[in-house]
């Protein structure tokens, strides 16, 4: 029989495209985020989200953008679907237990739910700066300003004064993004709204503006990060999956058998990481990775349902039908989809391509801007790795011999060096911790069968 | 030749990006077909040395879904050298037409200029200063004066932007881009005639593509640019008079 499971991921180490800057000079520093991308044509619609920690008073974001944002154009949206996209193209963990070796294999599939993923004082001093306060608007729990600038020392100068605390150093790149004819946007928390609004997390600031600009502007945040940031960028696309132009785009290693104890507690997030780090360090810090191109349509062992249509026009995907309230083949409460959460399935939802990328930064490895470009290519990838569970019965047979004798060493031995290559954890502690070999009394101990069939 | 089949060898083995049978089968079989196929009715002797380096180019550069863009991108490489012709000689670098022809009509091919990644880079520049001793310096105009031109308009808009000096070196650490100067730009049938044309020429393709990269944010630009400027190499022949270049001797012929 083999049981299929799969264990969600969710990377706690997830960075930003813009920089943090406190209100208050908090020490802080970017650690990761994740950004969805929605591209198509010169229409883009960017959700960015960050685990900042700090307190909300503190938190301000400085992007740079390549337009200046109607209302209408910025819009705030919730974590739960940051966290759906990413539970959705996360790496997965797929099990398999092996069949009796005594017995003819019936193959059927048994589905196991895998545990649930879990104002005008402001503007004349900004104008006796060269800065010009193209727009201001408070949207949800955000208070947002608009600016464009001649040059950077007054935009510098303006943001000091208004109390954001900047980095060294920021003032070239500001005046680069400044030049290049873009401007910036600034968001900080309304704390009264924020109040009101009874959340206890930051969420996602989206944007949708018209340009055929595709990139995503990363240099402000590595000008005062402490050490490298992560960076997850979904992107959806109608065509196909996105890379980068301007670095390397490599796939995540992926397929591979790994011992069985890599499904207790915590282990596979541990082996992501290490495997991200691994793989990092052996493209010399410069590749970033492809972790997940897939059909939004369907998933094939899904870690979590695929996105509703909803949830996709709310992340901007804007070419798909409305709601799918009317299909019922996409109601949560099907029985036999409810019951089975993540076996494959199919969504009615067409032409919704989503490729997961990932990289790892600093200003030296990453010292360009990501440009990206939509390719044609539609074919799947996900990173998908595979635990084989020994047969745990008896098998009195020959072939059970040969199973407990040598092709189960065999396979523990070569899952423990794959373990070790794609970790770069010490092989011994790996076959430490490895399953041993069960318990097996060869089917011919008696050791005299064998003369018995010798002659007849 | 040499260099680009290893090319695809090295991609395929230490990039891990693997260039399927299928393309390759299909971007040979058509182009040599094609090649003869139009020489015999022309009554031409067949040249497979021009054929064979358009088709590594192709299968270098340009990705797709199917072997089908291949073939297409092949047809319209061999076949445009009999087809669109001025003054006895083909206008088009034929392998820059057959991937800007497929780039345009269709969403299902792409080239990835960030393939090559850096480490790539060096090799690849090692290789192209190798060409430019084996060719000889004459013959390499376009690419040098094109990639210097280039290297320097990058230069100098970082130094005008206030970007620090990696940011600029990043952007010509492109495999992509060495590519294309050294392999694509080198043909000899199609790039001008003489010194100072070809010297004009590599600085007009620098500018066209700075302009469409820079200014309207276009990935491959210099592929585009190339094909775009090519009726120029017309117009330079026509100025400035030089010798034509003749595949060498046991190839001979101009097709």
């Amino acid at each position: 029989m083999i049981i299929l499971a799969t264990l969600a991921l969710s990377p706690q180490l997830s960075a930003f495209c813009g920089f943090y800057v406190a209100k208050a000079d908090t020490g802080l520093f970017n650690k990761s985020s994740q950004v969805v991308y929605v591209r198509d044509g010169n229409r883009n619609v960017v959700t960015m989200a960050s685990d900042y920690q700090g307190k909300a008073k503190d938190f301000a974001m400085v992007i740079p953008v390549p337009t200046v944002l109607k209302r209408k154009q910025i819009h705030v949206t919730n974590n739960a679907i940051i966290k759906h996209i990413d539970d959705f193209s996360a790496p997965r963990l797929v099990e398999y237990h092996d069949d009796d070796p005594c017995q003819p294999q019936i193959m059927y599939e048994m589905a196991m739910a895998a545990p649930a993923p879990r104002s005008a004082m402001m503007r004349k001093k900004a104008k006796d700066l060269g800065v010009t306060i193209e727009a201001q608007y408070t949207i949800e729990e955000y208070d947002i300003l608009l600016l464009s600038a001649k040059e950077s020392t007054g935009l510098m100068t303006w943001l000091e004064g208004e109390g954001y605390t900047l980095p060294k150093g920021a003032e070239s790149v500001v005046g680069s993004y400044l030049k290049q004819g873009m401007k910036f946007f600034v968001a900080k928390v309304n704390l009264k709204e924020f109040d009101k609004s009874g959340y206890t997390k930051l969420r996602p600031i989206q944007i949708a503006y018209n340009h055929s600009k595709f990139m995503l502007p990363i240099r402000l945040g590595t000008v005062n990060a402490q050490g490298k940031q992560e960076l997850f960028v979904y992107a959806i696309t109608k065509k196909g999956r996105v890379e980068t132009t301007n670095y390397r785009t490599v796939k995540l290693p992926t397929g591979f058998d790994i011992p069985g104890y890599i499904k207790e507690k915590k282990m596979f997030g541990k082996f992501y990481k290490d495997m991200f780090s691994t793989q990092v360090e052996k493209h010399n810090n410069r590749a970033v990775f492809l972790e997940y191109a897939w059909n939004m349509r369907s998933c094939d062992p899904c870690s979590a349902a695929p996105l509703s249509n909803k949830e996709l026009k709310e992340l901007g995907v804007f070419w798909i039908d409305p709601p799918q309230q009317t299909n019922p083949s996409t109601k949560p409460n099907k029985p036999n989809m409810s019951s089975r959460p993540f076996m494959p399935r199919r969504m009615p939802q067409q032409n919704v391509f989503i490729s997961r990328l990932h990289l790892r930064y600093d200003r030296k490895s990453f010292p360009e801007d990501l440009m990206f470009q939509v390719t044609g290519d539609r074919s799947n990838f996900q990173g998908r790795y595979v635990i084989r569970h020994p047969w745990k019965g008896k098998a009195q047979c020959e072939a059970g011999d040969n199973y407990f004798n040598n092709e189960l060493p065999k396979r523990l031995n070569k899952t423990a060096k794959t373990l070790a290559k794609l970790t770069n954890w010490d092989i011994n502690e790996i076959r430490k911790n490895q399953q041993k070999v069960p318990k097996h009394t060869n089917y011919n101990s008696n050791d005299s069968d064998w003369i018995d069939s010798l002659w007849n | 030749m040499i260099v680009q089949a290893s090319l695809i060898l090295w991609g395929a083995f230490y990039l891990e990006s693997k260039l399927p049978l299928s393309h390759i089968v299909a971007g040979f079989s058509v182009s040599l077909m094609t090649q003869v196929a139009f020489t015999r009715y022309l009554s031409l002797p067949t040249n497979l040395l021009s054929t064979l380096n358009s088709t590594l180019s192709i299968l270098i550069l340009l990705h797709a879904n199917s072997w089908v863009w291949i073939m297409l991108a092949c047809f319209v490489a061999i076949s445009s050298k009999f087809i669109i012709r001025y003054n006895n000689k083909h206008i088009f670098n034929p392998s820059n037409l057959g991937i800007v022809a497929v780039l345009l009509l269709t969403s299902s091919a792409w080239v990835a200029p960030g393939q090559w990644g850096q480490a790539a880079w060096f090799i690849l520049l090692m290789a192209g200063l190798a060409l430019i001793f084996i060719m000889g310096f004459s013959r390499m105009l376009t690419s040098i004066s094109f990639l210097v031109t280039f290297a320097g308009i990058t230069l100098l808009r970082a130094f005008w932007l206030g970007d620090p000096l990696p940011v600029p070196l990043h952007q010509l650490q492109n495999g992509a881009l060495l590519i294309f100067t050294f392999f694509m730009l080198s043909d000899p049938m199609t790039t001008p005639s003489n010194n100072i044309s070809r010297l004009i020429f590599g600085i007009w393709l620098a500018i066209t593509s700075a302009i469409l990269l820079f200014g309207f944010y276009i990935p491959n630009a210099f592929l585009y640019a190339l094909a775009l400027s090519m009726p120029l190499v017309l117009l330079l022949n026509h100025y400035f008079t030089g010798r034509h270049y003749h595949w060498p001797r046991e190839y001979h012929y101009e097709k």
